[in-house]
């Protein structure tokens, strides 16, 4: 079993995935209202290039906030 | 599979060519970055012989891809003397694709100054030069209006105001906008408007194709998947964005009373009249929101403003045209910035570079601050051309060191957009060390969880300069505020439509190239890390909401 902390919150998964459909299944979840993010894991960034790539490790922290887009 | 039509303003000649093909995987800022290091001396004069200037579309328009069909403007700029990248929506990028055309460059010089001409794209897809000497001094939304009558009402149009003509460092190239067909959509930043003015171009009308081109597609059935995906996900993430729903003047709710928004020229001090601009107030005002500046917009964060006859007023009314000629003024009411919104569109003036020179003037006791009737004085001796018109013409930088203020809002010589770097140290490392001058859309950090540490701030910075580089070359920010979170969608899309296999990290590559050659640019023309500078007043007055000053070092800002 996987054990995270995504946004202050706990959640537990049989294996592990990409930061990429982990966002996809807490946005269906709602626990985000999208799926582009500015995303850290133990405190480091992740850039939405490697999302792809990058997967969950038991322990991880993860926040998330909304991309941010000028007027 | 693209063309290129190629103008050379000295002796006329007009080549329609294939497009390069080592340009097959560039569009928009990355083409442009591209072809600037290819063909123009970075030591050249902006306004001379040796200057080019490029338009080109972005790297999806045409696809059917929601919000692609954005064009890119590029040359040196006048202002910063750097690499400079505009781009905008409107009908153009989409009239381009219709034609098969990935970019126009316009080359050299007429020998003759008072040779203005017209280029014609018409709908056999034949190119033409047509004498526009009739038109000099004539604003945008006459020369527009011209147009239609001569060439038909459905034309897309580029064009030049008096402004562009007149060469003024703050110039802007407006585009018609889907819909209304007015010239409300401006390619604002960098003075490229007097690029085109220097070669003697007055507009740019393109007519609509007999035969739309159309996309040679490698593989159709995975592109039509892809794209259907792609927009349904903006769909749903547009039914919750403010920016849809009210447009980007709800920034104002955040921005205001954070003390983020620049007021008093970026004294930054709160007035309780900053809740006459907020959302609730912009819906009371605001004529139609949720206007797609391009056709197949899905987020739709335009706007229409009728005057009190009900006649149309402006378009594209956004947050950064009224931080700048708003309360950065001290002027806070719709009508007013409204009203200076629709004179620089016609004029064809950057409304953040004109916003920002008026907050310099009244810093410097030319005008009183908030007086409006006397800040439409100084847009008329612009629109006049007067001597002091012709100096607020070249913007806010020069206007402040003509007036020995000391307090002037830019970077590289490019007016600040509406976020005082102390509210959002980020942005602020973006001003000071993007390739593009002070701009926010080179990479913006702001948000209401936004850190406040220094080296989150740099890591958020790099990071956003680098999203909005592969925005800038692929489609609208505004969408890539959605599609960056599905970047392997959009190497998938990119695949079906090329027949290539890029993964999602190939546009980090874009990013960094594209970043890289500009600084390149930069450096041959004369750009030095200790150029990289937030000016002093940032550093030792503390924003009055937070009581923060700019703090990254400038050692840092020179890394």
């Amino acid at each position: 079993m996987i054990s995270i902390n995504f946004n202050g919150l706990n959640f537990m998964f049989n294996q592990s995935m990409t930061i990429s459909n982990l966002i996809s299944l807490m946005k269906i979840n709602g626990f985000v209202e999208n799926s582009s993010h500015l995303i850290k894991v133990n405190g480091k960034l992740i850039t939405p290039f490697s999302i792809h790539q990058t997967t969950i490790s038991d322990g991880d922290v993860i926040t998330t906030k909304p991309l941010p887009v000028g007027g | 599979m693209f063309k290129a039509i190629r103008i050379d303003r000295n002796n006329n000649k007009i080549e329609i060519e294939e497009s390069n093909l080592q340009y097959k995987s560039l569009g928009g800022r990355s083409l442009i970055a591209q072809f600037l290091n290819d063909e123009v001396i970075p030591a050249c004069d902006p306004l001379g012989a040796a200057s080019k200037i490029i338009f080109c579309t972005s790297l999806f328009a045409g696809s059917g891809l929601a919000c692609a069909n954005r064009l890119s403007v590029g040359a040196k700029s006048p202002l910063t003397g750097g690499i400079k990248e505009s781009n905008v929506g409107g009908t153009a990028a989409a009239a381009f694709a219709s034609h098969g055309i990935r970019s126009l460059i316009i080359e050299d010089i007429p020998e003759n100054k008072e040779d203005f001409v017209t280029i014609l794209i018409k709908s056999d897809g034949s190119v033409y030069l047509e004498d526009a000497t009739n038109f000099i001094g004539i604003n945008n939304y006459e020369y527009v209006e011209n147009m239609q009558k001569i060439y038909g009402d459905n034309v897309s149009v580029i064009s030049i105001g008096v402004a562009g003509e007149r060469l003024y460092k703050n110039s802007s190239i407006q585009v018609t906008e889907f819909g209304t067909n007015y010239p409300c959509r401006a390619a604002g930043r960098g003075g490229l408007g007097s690029v085109l003015g220097s070669k003697g171009v007055k507009g740019i009308v393109i007519q609509k194709p007999d035969k739309k081109n159309s996309l040679d597609i490698s593989d159709k059935e995975k592109f039509l998947i892809q794209r259907k995906e792609l927009n349904q996900l903006l769909i749903e993430s547009s039914e919750s964005n403010p920016f849809s729903n009210v447009g980007t003047a709800s920034t104002i709710d955040f921005v205001g009373p954070a003390g983020i928004i620049p007021t008093h020229n970026f004294t930054g001090t709160i007035s309780k009249e900053i809740e006459n601009l907020k959302s609730d107030k912009f819906m009371a005002f605001v004529s139609k929101n949720k206007q797609p500046c391009q056709a197949g917009c899905l987020v739709k964060c335009s706007n229409i403003i009728n005057d009190k006859n009900g006649n149309f007023l402006t378009g594209g009314f956004e947050y950064e045209t009224i931080a700048l000629c708003g309360p950065n003024c001290d002027i806070y009411d719709y009508e007013s910035i409204a009203y200076m919104d629709r004179m620089c569109d016609d004029l064809g003036l950057d409304t953040i570079e004109t916003g920002a020179t008026m907050g310099v003037c009244m810093e410097a006791g030319i005008i009183p601050w908030g007086d409006v009737n006397a800040t439409m004085k100084l847009y008329q001796h612009i629109a006049d051309g007067t001597e002091l018109g012709n100096l607020l013409g070249q913007g806010a930088d020069r206007v402040g060191k003509h007036y020995c203020v000391e307090r002037i809002p830019t970077c590289k010589g490019q007016a600040m957009p509406g976020y005082d770097p102390r509210g959002t140290i980020g942005t602020g490392y973006t001003y000071a060390t993007t390739p593009m001058g002070a701009d926010h859309t080179a990479g913006i950090t702001l948000g209401e969880e936004e850190s406040n540490n220094v080296e989150d701030a740099i890591e958020h910075s790099k990071m956003m300069q680098e999203i909005f580089a592969v925005a800038d070359s692929t489609m609208c920010m505004m969408a890539m505020a959605t599609f960056a979170g599905h970047l392997d969608k959009l190497a998938s899309l990119y695949n079906a439509i090329y027949g290539d296999t890029i993964l999602p990290q190939d546009f980090l590559e874009l990013a960094k190239k594209t970043i890289h050659l500009e600084n390149e640019f930069n450096r041959k023309a004369g750009w030095k890390p200790t150029d990289n500078i937030i000016p002093d007043f940032f550093r030792n007055e503390p924003l009055p909401s937070t009581g923060r000053t700019f703090d990254i070092s400038q050692q840092l800002l020179e890394k």
